[in-house]
């Protein structure tokens, strides 16, 4: 990773960074408050079990990780179909990748600015969900180790390996427009559905292991197509 | 001396068409190279075969020494590029584009000249509107400010003047020389109106259904005819 290596990874940031904060805004609020929404709804589902309060206190805590997994999938994806598909449909890449610039250093850069506002989304998500839970039930969440590594580490690691194999299939195929419709609403729904069915369940722990090792396999995976990606297939969008 | 751009016996298809067939020619340092055809004669795709942004099935093409189908990041800061598409990030402004772009080159330096040429070209109170409020010609304009502003060794241009007015035309053929004169800028460019080829280009190839069909300096393709470029031109693509 030689200089100019780096020098188109930080523009490429910057101007990520950028872009999205001038123009996501709007949603990226809606996706907090629409997770916790979701997330209100299992709450209540726990709840109906009728645990003691420190129970329900670490079972709260436990069901955190479906928030992880329903915040990123959807503001992960919608970031990176912006960053990745809507810049091949408009030919922006097509610029940079004549320019001599490695497109490595692109998606790397892309993938690291989908994944840190991700995680800050999430964190505020989280924060928000624990106000609330505190004022409305009265109650603090409690994490225990489990539970925390699930929410803040492990599910979003698994979430972040699937987004970059998403990303590298953005990137390599033409029609990909319903997919990048259907995708979020799949996820979002899909997870909070889970989550009332396992609303009153504890996670194994090996669950962890697991998703710290699929998330960061599909990511090296991802690097590694995205390096074997010829530049035809990336800029040709209608042939 | 080694060639800047050297096409050597280059083929492309699609499918059983094909796009560039045998084609062998090359750039020299200093060139302002003028690449004429009809519609879907093979001009764009021999420029995104110049960039490897195309595959090409035979023959080799290498720029600046490098075999660029494969070591495509050797033209890193060196190459710049202008076709149909502008590539332009519409929410950003051209303030952020240029200062992006030229960014990701380390050429941030040259901001202050670029925004200076979007002065020269009439679009100084526009730098800080986002790029979506632009008209066709305006953001045509910026693409060619970003492209000469980074000062490449060579520059790639599809049609460069397409959505640009008369006036604006004129302008930026005098900017485009004076950058080539001072910075040594060596270019190829398509282009349909003849005028703007009598201009700026020296030298002319002309392809047809992917064949080259003349190659030769613009003095002598315009000596040839008693300087009826456009009517030698139209001579040359319907003898073919």
């Amino acid at each position: 990773m030689n200089r100019n290596w780096r020098a188109v990874f930080k523009a490429f940031v910057k101007k990520e960074l950028l872009e999205t904060f001038k123009s996501m805004k709007v949603i990226m609020l809606l996706s907090v408050i629409t997770t916790n929404l979701l997330q209100f709804m299992t709450m209540e589902e726990v709840m109906k079990l009728g645990l003691d309060p420190d129970g329900t206190a670490i079972q709260l805590g436990s069901i955190s990780m479906y928030m992880s997994v329903i915040l990123i999938l959807f503001v992960g994806h919608t970031l990176v179909n912006r960053y990745i598909y809507d810049e091949r449909k408009n030919k922006a890449v097509q610029v940079m990748l004549a320019s001599g610039a490695d497109k490595t250093a692109i998606w790397l850069a892309k993938m690291a600015v989908a994944i840190l506002i991700s995680i800050v989304l999430l964190l505020l998500t989280i924060g928000l969900n624990a106000v609330f839970v505190s004022i409305y039930y009265h109650l603090d969440i409690r994490y225990t180790a489990l539970s925390a590594a699930l929410t803040f580490v492990a599910m979003p690691v698994l979430c972040f390996g699937m987004l970059s194999l998403i990303s590298v299939a953005y990137w390599y195929f033409k029609n990909m427009n319903v997919f990048g419709m259907i995708f979020p609403i799949v996820a979002y729904i899909g997870i909070w559905n889970l989550s009332l069915l396992l609303a009153g369940s504890l996670v194994p722990g090996y669950l962890v292991a697991v998703s710290l090792a699929i998330g960061v396999g599909l990511f090296i995976f991802s690097y590694f197509l995205v390096s074997r990606i010829k530049k035809e297939r990336i800029v040709s969008f209608e042939v | 001396m080694e060639h800047i751009v050297n096409v050597n016996h280059v083929t492309k298809t699609y499918g059983a068409k094909y796009a560039l067939n045998d084609v062998t020619f090359f750039v020299d340092e200093g060139d302002a190279l003028a690449y004429l055809g009809p519609n879907g004669s093979g001009k764009t795709t021999t420029l995104k075969s110049i960039l490897g942004l195309i595959e090409i099935q035979a023959g080799n093409i290498r720029v600046l020494g490098a075999d660029v189908q494969r070591q495509y990041t050797s033209l890193y800061g060196a190459v710049t590029s202008l076709f149909d598409e502008n590539g332009l990030y519409e929410r950003l402004t051209a303030r952020e584009n240029l200062s992006f772009y030229l960014g990701a080159f380390q050429r941030k330096g040259e901001l202050a000249s670029a925004l200076h040429l979007m002065e020269e070209l009439d679009m100084g109170d526009e730098i800080d509107h986002a790029v979506n409020t632009y008209s066709k010609g305006m953001k045509r304009k910026l693409a060619l400010i970003r492209s000469l502003s980074a000062h490449p060794k060579l520059l790639f241009m599809d049609e460069p003047f397409d959505g640009i007015d008369i006036e604006n035309r004129a302008k930026i053929i005098r900017v485009m020389k004076e950058h080539r004169e001072k910075y040594g800028i060596t270019m190829m460019l398509t282009s349909h109106v003849m005028a703007d080829i009598e201009d700026l280009a020296s030298r002319i190839i002309v392809i047809k259904k992917g064949r080259l069909l003349v190659d030769e300096s613009l003095d002598r393709f315009g000596l040839r005819v008693g300087k009826d470029m456009t009517g030698k031109y139209l001579r040359v693509v319907e003898d073919e």
